[in-house]
């Protein structure tokens, strides 16, 4: 419930903070604190140095680039997401996280980056072929969502890096489903689909990084019908190695993983 | 609608108008006013110059030998004022009494743990310091060598008494009593059949306060008496097991409350921490505040009692009339007993619950464990035996065939038969629990399911 | 650095003070600054008791570090009735028994206050939606609810 000592710096831009990022290995961005600031008070890892990063306007805000594409700054907060029109999927998926003090100030770029099994947006950004842009010392690099999800709590914005902003491509019948513990509580199983010529079907909780239903995405093809929909997701458990735990079992998230693909898939049918 | 229905309706009293007095009316409290402001006063809020704060060093073992234990690196961190252990607890202080009859009342029970840990979370060593942060970072620095001991996790392991928790007490059987009512033969030979139910398990659990227990400690060295800011909810009973063991007056510990974040029972077996906490305000000559923290609330504060219930029976008529209940229940309190045997011998306010049986046997043995030692939670000892009348009526209905609904109604002690005795020798004044069934049924549209 | 001199408005008060880095916010506004009105209740971040209002949002004063809130503004449930005369919404809380041992209620208060702040007139829906980072252990919610209700006609 306490800290060990730490260091705190707050850069006034992005240069900043990623020269002080790079220059000290414990060195951690701290974003919203929701996720890092528990972290510490269990003592389950200790930065030496907070680089925060409220300062960081460049990092916040959803923009509309007027092609369909739309930029979400990292540092964007899920109240904020929730407050936006530009991809309606993103922030009604942000509203159902945790409760109103917590969505006030996590961010999107926290929650990717921290890439625990179980956060929402993982499996919705892989499912929207989001992009996502990192920048270091080396300068400034785009990851595809596939790429970008590496481990639990591995992402490909390293140590002295940042992620800046995720751009999400044009499109809109996306669909996003989960069972979680309590309403609005952590993911048990979760699955994102967006149809957008094809269908892209993204698993979550079921493995370190979010899992593309590859098989299932072949055998929707074009036929969104709700019985080739529902014939498609038959044997995506099997594929799956998911872990049991004391709120699941591997067996009831294989199951939930077929349920909740089609129901996701079937509601971004419905989204216009 | 039922027989029982229509014969009650003229025994239902009608409510007419609002009687003069409290009972019916909305008053408001006095306390709200300072509540909603955030004037309360809840310990943690009491502040004292020079304060220090106290951490607990406590096992991550279920049960283990303390081989040694060495603070000298967490007295050197600056800011620390200083620490208790086990040693010092052994010398300061007598154990705490047990309610208990033998083997249990032989059990030594300390401040902190002695020689020994027995169970996860039991606090083995304090530390305090200027800061609360100073002193959990205190706390990691001291060093406990641990031997680990085979851990009994189940009261059916207490029972073979093949690992033994207290030495003193020779056995892990702290309590022991047959409850026989009424001719529990009789029923048998009556019965048509005898519904068998291996085994019935009811888990333990906590009541969780929002607020966690503490308390801030001063010592009056002219006077001897610690005067004690704390969220004890029974401190008369706390003063009772605290003074003999700090070899006191009562008279020498004056308990101060305003505000409790709730208690539920959790804030009743405080002792333990709170005699840490008052050699700790006497030795190092200042006040020391506690605070538990919600994890070691959940571990090792007090969990409400844990039961098995085995070989039950229950003899029955072909149309579901019950006559009799017989069952072994094994209680799992813990560690330490602390405030049991009651919870061995309470349940027994309610032994038929809202049934008409009249013939019941409880055979109740009460073991220690290596888990968080049980104090009264919410409901305290009551719900774990009325859990087990409901799922006995479910599962004879089940097995009876008959809808459970059918099976509670037959069974049901009925209104006009109150005043009823129980065979345990309570009075249902009044009541009609068909009709309660009935209307909790239509709210929750049990027809439609 | 691993402390720093720190300038925070309080309840409407510019406070200067030397924070630690790793000092949480709820220990200094109730340890530092003596308003305990704002309370811990649990290690988690999951229970709300901690709730203020932090640049005018509902935050969680546990999951934010004290040096962080340089230069911010903050409102614990101190700043709801400073004269004493309590808001509508207080007694509301008190009318509807919505509070019995009263330490979650600050935490509710400020939940209750961020809401009726961008929306005045809530659904129940919405009611529950903004009270769902705060645990209640005594009343079961329901009073809570009326209370709230009550002040959003």
């Amino acid at each position: 419930m306490l800290l060990r000592e730490v260091e705190y710096v707050r850069p006034a831009s992005v240069e900043e903070a990623i020269t002080l990022l790079s220059a000290n290995d414990g060195a951690r961005a701290l974003a919203g604190g929701q996720t890092l600031v528990n972290v510490m008070k269990a003592r389950a890892a200790s930065p030496d140095v907070l680089v925060d990063l409220q300062d960081l306007g460049e990092l916040r805000g959803v923009r509309d680039l007027g092609n369909g594409s739309v930029e979400i700054g990292a540092m964007t907060t899920y109240t904020e997401l929730a407050a936006d029109d530009a991809r309606s999927i993103l922030g009604e998926v942000a509203g159902t996280i945790a409760d109103v003090q917590v969505r006030n100030r996590g961010t999107i770029g926290g929650n990717v980056c921290s890439n625990d099994p179980t956060n929402h947006f993982p499996p919705l950004l892989v499912a929207l072929g989001a992009r996502f842009t990192i920048r270091g010392a080396a300068g400034e690099r785009e990851v595809s969502a596939d790429e970008f999800f590496l481990g639990v709590y591995l992402t490909a914005a390293g140590p002295g890096e940042l992620l800046t902003k995720i751009t999400i491509p044009p499109g809109g019948q996306d669909g996003f489903s989960a069972v979680t513990i309590g309403r609005d509580g952590t993911g048990i199983v979760t699955a994102a689909a967006s149809l957008n010529g094809g269908a892209r079907i993204a698993i979550g909780c079921v493995d370190a990084v979010p899992v593309r239903a590859t098989a299932m995405e072949e055998r929707i093809g074009h036929d969104l019908s709700d019985e080739n929909v529902r014939a498609a997701a038959a044997g995506l458990g099997a594929t799956l190695d998911p872990p049991s735990d004391v709120h699941a079992s591997a067996d009831y998230r294989r199951h939930l993983a077929e349920v909740l693909a089609v129901r996701a898939v079937l509601a971004a049918k419905e989204r216009r | 609608m039922t027989q029982t229905e229509t014969q009650t309706e003229a025994l239902v009293v009608e409510q007419t108008e609002t009687k003069p007095g409290f009972a019916g009316t909305s008053i408001p409290r006095k306390e709200d006013k300072r509540l909603v402001q955030g004037q309360g006063v809840f310990f943690d809020d009491v502040k004292r110059h020079g304060m220090g704060y106290v951490h607990f060093v406590r096992s991550p073992y279920a049960h283990a030998k303390i081989k040694s234990i060495d603070v000298a690196a967490a007295l050197e961190l600056p800011g620390v004022y200083g620490s208790l252990t086990g040693d010092e607890v052994a010398i300061l202080t007598d154990p705490f009494f047990e309610l208990s009859v033998k083997p249990g009342a032989d059990i030594k029970d300390y401040a902190l743990a002695v020689g020994r840990v027995r169970h996860v979370g039991e606090p083995v060593a304090a530390v305090v310091a200027s800061s609360r942060e100073v002193a959990r970072d205190a706390a990691d620095l001291v060093v406990v060598d641990y031997e680990p001991l085979p851990a009994v996790t189940t009261a059916e392991q207490a029972q073979t008494n093949d690992v033994v928790l207290h030495d003193e007490g020779g056995s892990n059987v702290v309590w022991e009593g047959l409850f026989d009512w009424g001719d529990y033969e009789g029923a048998i030979a009556e019965a048509d059949h005898v519904v068998k139910i291996e085994r019935l398990h009811f888990d333990r659990f906590s009541s969780t306060p929002l607020e966690c227990a503490g308390v801030l400690v001063e010592y009056n060295r002219g006077t001897a008496q610690w005067t004690l800011y704390g969220n004890h909810q029974m401190p008369g009973v706390g003063a009772i097991w605290m003074a003999p063991a700090l070899r006191a007056g009562i008279d020498k510990l004056r308990f101060v409350s305003q505000d409790i974040g709730g208690a539920f029972g959790n804030k009743i077996c405080l002792h333990p921490q709170y005699v840490a906490c008052c050699l700790l305000a006497r030795k190092l000559n200042r006040p020391v505040q506690w605070t538990e923290w919600r994890t070691d609330q959940h571990t090792a504060n007090a969990h409400g009692n844990e039961r098995t219930f085995l070989e039950i029976e229950v003899p029955v008529k072909k149309d579901g009339t019950m006559l009799g209940l017989k069952v072994r229940a094994l209680d799992d309190c813990g560690a330490f007993p602390r405030y049991e045997p009651l919870g061995c011998i309470i349940w027994a306010q309610v032994t038929p619950g809202c049934y008409r049986w009249r013939n019941i046997r409880v055979d109740f043995t009460q073991v220690v464990t290596n888990k968080s030692p049980v104090s009264p939670n919410r409901g305290y000892s009551r719900m774990q035996h009325l859990w087990l009348t409901e799922r006995v009526i479910d599962l004879v209905a089940n097995e009876l065939d008959l809808d459970p609904v059918e099976v509670r109604k037959k069974n049901y002690v009925r209104t006009e038969e109150m005043p009823y005795e129980t065979p345990n020798g309570c009075v249902y004044d009044s009541g009609d629990y068909a009709k309660c069934l009935d209307i909790a049924l239509g709210l929750i549209g049990y027809d439609g399911l | 650095m691993t402390s720093k001199r720190i300038t925070v408005t309080v309840n409407g008060e510019v406070i200067e003070y030397d924070v630690e880095a790793r000092r949480l916010l709820v220990h200094f506004i109730r340890d530092d600054l003596d308003l305990t009105g704002t309370h811990v209740g649990c290690d988690t971040g999951n229970c709300g008791a901690c709730t203020l209002l932090y640049n005018g949002v509902a935050a969680k004063s546990c999951m934010l570090l004290a040096i962080q809130a340089d230069g911010a503004t903050i409102e614990t449930v101190e700043s709801l009735s400073p004269d004493g005369e309590l808001t509508p919404l207080q007694q509301s809380f008190s009318d509807h028994h919505a509070l019995q041992c009263g330490y979650c209620t600050p935490g509710m208060l400020m939940s209750a206050k961020h809401l009726l702040d961008k929306n005045p007139h809530p659904s129940e829906d919405e009611i529950r939606k903004a009270i769902q980072g705060n645990i209640c252990r005594c009343t079961g919610y329901v009073n809570i609810v009326e209370a709230i209700k009550a002040v959003s006609k």
